[in-house]
């Protein structure tokens, strides 16, 4: 089930509020975990039995590596147990295929053939998040969670379960155990994923609709401003796209009383491809940084091993987001700029107007995202081709565009900054008349997001009826 | 190491408001409550006048094991997913809404039809599939010079092609050129005779002729009138020059309206032209979509009226009916008289519809619709005597679908 829809709004959300505020507290991670599973199977229930069994080997580890906290061997065996089992999931479900293909490409290995595997909903997402219950947990970081139905909440909690943000074992523990439930929290919760719900749909869906015309023309129609156009859109697409899932996700997690971390932090205000990546999907820099990048030493260990942990963890971010070339040449293009940046960059940078830092970032920002957004090389090959003077330079349809899309691209820019926020909280905080009426444009917005989501089920049987 | 996140906290208002935060509160769960019940509460509507089409009600099963399976399988959560679209309470003002919106944020269209001037809603093509376009025409060349007649072809423009006037003042009006000339360039070669419509409706639009609908993709029949003409002058018969121009209804809402969701667009008209002279028509409806498997009785007729006009689609939304009352299969206009009358074989889409009460008046017609019919094009001219045959497919379906003759 995705947030953005007509029925996750007005059935499940409605049904899911009801019941957990009608049971008492000791019942309520059992109704999380209970209408989580429901969420998680309502597309695909087979994947249902897959969760059972990670939470099952996750908890039975997790009891283990608590009750042999004395004995490092024990506890590091359950500890190891836990993470291949996790991590074979993983790796069969999502990166089979890729290996099959890949290695059948070698002469004498070509009867190897993909198994036509489908990628299990958010399995990336939680099974770092299941990772991190019994990797703190053998650390000492994290209380063992006794109580399975809790534990499973803690895994299963929908609104992170599918696109994260991907919350750490211990920022949470505690909040399984006991937390408040109170009209600020959960106004606080509401407006977040309201915000959230009009980020999506009004933002990020119409990016979406629009840059599909300018990346699907043959690749001789495409000039040098549309394909620009089409790649700055998919850059406020996937910005306002994921972070709207973060922002429902911890609204919606507000509404119940928690509280998870931020996962992104204005990106595109970045002054560095260093800083782009402190705000950018927070939650997998900081798993990455506590998880593999400090338990292999850091930078602590002398200038070779630092930039060879750097390798393996930018490898890996860029193979975490699919099992395709590209996006493990995405997570390398970021390395290769981050060692520059390390090395001789930032310095440089730090002399040059703040404006010029934030182009500089921009710039290999989306050309990044033109890199993450090709599976195809070849095509996206050609793309680049076009973004940098192949064909025209414009032409009447692309002006055309450019023109009419003008307010929209500018509403995007403007929410790409922390300006509109901050202006908010300084009017909020000194008028009393700003606080009575912030309602209403929240009312607004969340009917027109949701007249978007019914508009898109329109669907005129135009002509062949007609 | 430090453990916390660099992440800098949120940027939030110091102060608070309670009652804010309560009439927060009571909004959004008013709202999604509200309608999650409305929608559960108003009985299910069957059918979506202004989508033509039949919306989903909710899922029902006939036994526990195939609810199971239901969902097992997912067809459950579709099934709910789509009956949540189709059926939310006030869906229309909500599309509305949304036009409204992207009509504010000065986009110039929405769902891909553009708000053109004077209230014109014109569906926006912006690449032409040239490949299924001239395989097309080839295979339709083809299929009729074997059948020996002569034939005339058509091609109804899209809006976009030709209402210069009604676009946007910056919108690519070149979009069409490149396409037209290649289509011109191919047909000069084809066997069958070309008769380009776009030069002569795009002048009576440069002109100041209102020759298509403002809300509907079709041509109004005073468009259809300037083909007739055209027809008239190349193929050879002399066109009737005292027909009177008549309004049957002020309140058509068409095809491009629909898709727009662009409430606030005032309908159009429909005229037709009358003759003194129409008398003893009759309009049938075929049963089958291949003529072979004709009785020759009544049973082989589906619908039939007198006339030219179906009365009743003007009480309907899709009021473009009236013209031919919809798009079966194949279809008759012939005149009942002991007069001998000379006979005409059109292959045809929508666009003739209106077309049709101009040449009935000079020949019978006979109508295929090569969506629908299945049967042999050859076989039909074997069956009657057709002095030619008038092919009209227009450019949107050329260009999308695949049009076979067999």
């Amino acid at each position: 089930m995705i947030f953005s829809s007509l029925e996750f709004l007005f059935a499940y959300l409605p049904i899911t509020l009801l019941l957990y505020f009608a049971v008492p507290f000791k019942f309520r991670n059992l109704v999380i975990f209970a209408v989580s599973m429901i969420f998680y199977g309502w597309g695909e229930p087979v994947y249902i039995s897959l969760m059972v069994i990670t939470i099952l080997v996750n908890y039975i580890c997790g009891y283990f590596i608590g009750i042999h906290r004395d004995n490092e061997k024990i506890a590091r065996i359950f500890l190891i147990l836990s993470v291949v089992v996790s991590l074979g999931i993983l790796g069969f479900f999502k990166y089979f295929d890729f290996f099959m293909v890949n290695l059948s490409r070698i002469p004498f290995l070509d009867f190897l053939k993909p198994l036509g595997i489908e990628l299990p909903i958010g399995i990336s997402f939680y099974t770092f998040q299941i990772m991190s219950y019994t990797i703190d947990v053998y650390r000492g970081e994290g209380k063992m969670q006794k109580n399975i139905i809790s534990f499973g909440a803690y895994v299963t909690l929908f609104p992170q379960l599918i696109a994260g943000p991907i919350v750490r074992y211990k920022d949470i523990d505690d909040q399984l155990n006991e937390r408040d439930h109170n009209i600020e929290l959960f106004s606080d919760g509401i407006r977040r994923t309201v915000a959230g719900l009009a980020k999506k749909v009004l933002l990020a869906n119409t990016a979406g609709e629009i840059l599909a015309s300018f990346t699907s023309l043959p690749s001789d129609e495409m000039t040098v401003v549309g394909s620009w156009l089409g790649i700055i859109l998919y850059t406020f697409q996937i910005y306002f796209d994921f972070s709207a899932y973060s922002d429902m996700a911890i609204g919606m997690g507000k509404m119940m009383g928690f509280t998870f971390l931020e996962n992104f932090n204005y990106p595109y205000m970045a002054k560095s491809i260093t800083d782009f990546w402190r705000r950018w999907h927070i939650s997998l820099s900081v798993w990455f940084r506590d998880y593999v990048y400090i338990p292999l030493g850091g930078n602590r260990k002398g200038a070779f091993k630092t930039y060879r942990n750097l390798l393996i963890v930018w490898f890996l971010t860029g193979f975490w987001h699919g099992a395709s070339w590209n996006y493990i040449i995405w997570g390398l293009y970021f390395f290769v700029i981050l060692v520059c940046e390390k090395s001789f960059l930032l310095k440089a940078l730090e002399k040059v107007p703040v404006v010029f830092q934030r182009l500089y970032s921009l710039f290999f920002i989306v050309i990044g995202w033109l890199i993450f957004y090709f599976e195809d090389s070849a095509a996206g090959f050609e793309y680049m081709l076009a973004m940098f003077g192949k064909n025209e330079f414009i032409n009447a349809a692309t002006a055309y565009d450019l023109v009419r899309l003008i307010p929209f691209v500018l509403i995007s820019v403007v929410a790409c900054t922390p300006y509109p926020r901050k202006l908010y909280c300084k009017l909020y905080d000194k008028f009393n008349t700003v606080r009575m009426l912030m309602p209403v444009p929240l009312f607004v917005f969340m009917l027109l997001a949701v007249a978007y989501l019914v508009d898109s089920s329109f669907n005129p049987f135009l002509y062949s009826q007609f | 190491m430090n453990k916390k996140s660099k992440v800098d906290a949120r940027i939030e208002p110091v102060s608070r408001n309670k009652t804010a935060d309560v009439i927060v509160t009571v909004l959004f769960l008013a709202v999604i409550f509200g309608f999650g019940t409305a929608i559960l509460l108003i009985p299910d509507n069957e059918f979506s006048e202004d989508e033509n089409r039949y919306l989903q009600k909710f899922p029902t099963y006939s036994s526990v094991s195939s609810f199971a399976k239901a969902l097992a399988d997912g067809s459950f959560g579709e099934d709910i997913s789509e009956y949540y679209s189709d059926q939310f309470p006030l869906r229309n003002y909500f599309v509305g809404a949304k036009a409204v919106n992207e009509m504010l944020l000065l986009k110039g269209q929405n769902n891909d039809v553009v708000f053109g001037k004077d209230g014109y809603l014109l569906k926006r093509f912006d690449h032409s599939d040239e490949e299924m376009l001239f395989s097309n025409l080839d295979g339709i060349d083809e299929k009729l010079s074997e059948t020996g007649l002569p034939v005339y072809m058509i091609i109804p423009p899209r809006s976009q092609d030709i209402l210069h006037t009604k676009l946007p003042e910056s919108f690519p009006k070149e979009l069409s050129d490149a396409l037209y000339e290649r289509l011109n360039a191919y047909m000069a070669d084809a066997d069958l005779t070309y008769i380009d419509l776009r030069e002569l409706l795009k002048k009576a639009d440069s002109d100041g002729k209102e020759i298509y609908y403002k809300t509907d993709h079709h041509w109004r029949s005073g468009g259809a009138e300037l083909v007739y003409r055209a027809l008239a002058e190349t193929i050879g018969f002399e066109p009737f020059t005292d027909l009177e121009r008549k309004t049957v209804t002020e309140s058509f809402f068409g095809t491009t309206w629909s898709a727009a969701g662009a409430k606030w667009i005032s309908p159009d008209k429909i005229d037709i032209f009358v003759s003194d002279d129409d008398e003893g028509f009759v309009t049938e409806h075929i049963k089958y979509n291949d003529i072979s498997r004709l009785t020759g009785t009544d049973e082989d007729i589906t619908k039939r009226f007198e006339g030219f006009y179906d009365e009743k689609a003007l009480e309907q939304k899709d009021k473009y009916s009236y013209f031919l009352s919809g798009n079966p299969a194949f279809a008759r206009v012939y005149k009942d008289t002991n007069v001998k009358r000379e006979k005409v074989l059109l292959i045809k889409d929508s666009f003739v519809n209106s077309l049709v009460p101009f040449l009935a008046r000079h020949y019978d017609l006979d109508l295929v619709d090569p969506r629908y019919y299945q049967g042999s094009v050859k076989a039909l001219t074997e069956l009657s005597d057709y002095e030619f045959i008038l092919c009209c497919i227009n450019m949107d379906i050329l260009t999308t679908q695949s049009v076979r003759l067999f």
